[in-house]
């Protein structure tokens, strides 16, 4: 990834993914902040930044990948953005998504379009926080016969996810952890407090 | 080890965020088809309303201003349903309207916001 790709990719995360204020996660963990990636990855600009920075990293392996997947829906506009980039190269490259659930009272699909058996394959995922969509997106791949060569996200938010990522998979690739966005963090929080501050003098 | 009402009852105690409701839905859902229950209509509307509110808040931010009201205006509710698991019908009955009118109330106020 150059030095461009990384610095318009970060600014474009910053600017329309971050979210701050409290939020509930799914695990029942609160934080003061969010990483709606979609908002990035569902854009033309952002789509296009994706796919260059996932199918670089990709290329950097030393295996030769045949598909690339993950969980929906956070990995589905990733697995896009890089089949148009790996088009545009000239790479062949499969993509497959895993569902959270099997299809109900049918043909109970868990993996759509899943690769071969004894493919190398890469889990992608736009947020990382426990760590539990990739883990369960790795033990998939596994059960359908991949090899699971890496793991590469967007953005790392440091709760402990990586961790677990880092233990089951022979690599972890986050494109950026929550230090890359501890200034916006510093200064929407710094924002929020004077707002807090003007509201009490405003009262008083 | 715990039984399914009991683990069911569980979850319901742990509250209201998307891989909990997930596990309530499994488990009401598990109930329904296994085990047989005397009110089976309980446990379809225990799986029905966490299920809806996971689609709502699946990987979306929630504030938690949002997820702790909506808690609060339907979790008294699914308790007080797989209370009346082995009641009779009026009281069945009661506690289905009950969580109907409730779970009318959150949605008439949004299960999510606009965190932009």
């Amino acid at each position: 990834m150059t030095r461009e790709l990384t610095s318009a990719l970060r600014s474009l995360l910053a600017k329309r993914a971050l979210i701050v204020g409290p939020i509930t996660l799914s695990n029942g963990s609160h934080s003061n902040h969010y990483f709606d990636c979609k908002r990035v990855t569902l854009s033309s600009e952002g789509a296009g930044l994706v796919g260059e920075a996932v199918l670089d990293a990709i290329q950097g392996l030393p295996e030769k990948i045949e598909a690339i997947g993950g969980l929906t829906h956070g990995a589905d506009p990733i697995i896009g953005a890089v089949m148009m980039e790996a088009r545009q190269r000239g790479v062949s490259l499969n993509g497959f998504y895993v569902r959270k659930e099997p299809k109900n009272h049918g043909t109970r699909n868990l993996v759509e379009n899943a690769p071969l058996k004894g493919s190398n394959v890469v889990i992608v995922d736009d947020v990382v926080t426990a760590g539990g969509s990739v883990l369960k997106a790795i033990e998939v791949a596994e059960r359908e016969g991949c090899k699971v060569v890496a793991v590469i996200t967007l953005v790392d938010r440091l709760e402990g996810g990586g961790d677990k990522i880092r233990a089951r998979a022979k690599r972890y690739i986050p494109l950026y952890t929550l230090d890359d966005f501890r200034s916006e963090l510093e200064e929407c929080q710094q924002r929020t407090k004077n707002s807090e501050l003007l509201s009490v003098e405003v009262s008083t | 080890m715990p039984t399914a009402y009991e683990e069911l009852r569980i979850a319901i105690g742990r509250g209201f965020y998307v891989d909990n409701l997930r596990t309530i839905a499994e488990l009401s859902l598990e109930i329904l088809e296994k085990k047989n229950p005397r009110h089976p209509a309980i446990f379809l509307v225990l799986a029905s309303v966490s299920r809806w509110i996971t689609d709502a808040w699946y990987d979306v931010p929630i504030s938690a201003q949002v997820a702790s009201r909506v808690e609060g205006q339907l979790k008294p509710h699914l308790e007080a349903l797989l209370n009346a698991a082995d009641g009779d019908s009026d009281e069945v009955c009661a506690a289905l309207d009950a969580t109907a009118d409730a779970f009318r109330e959150a949605i008439s106020r949004g299960l999510d916001c606009d965190m932009t």
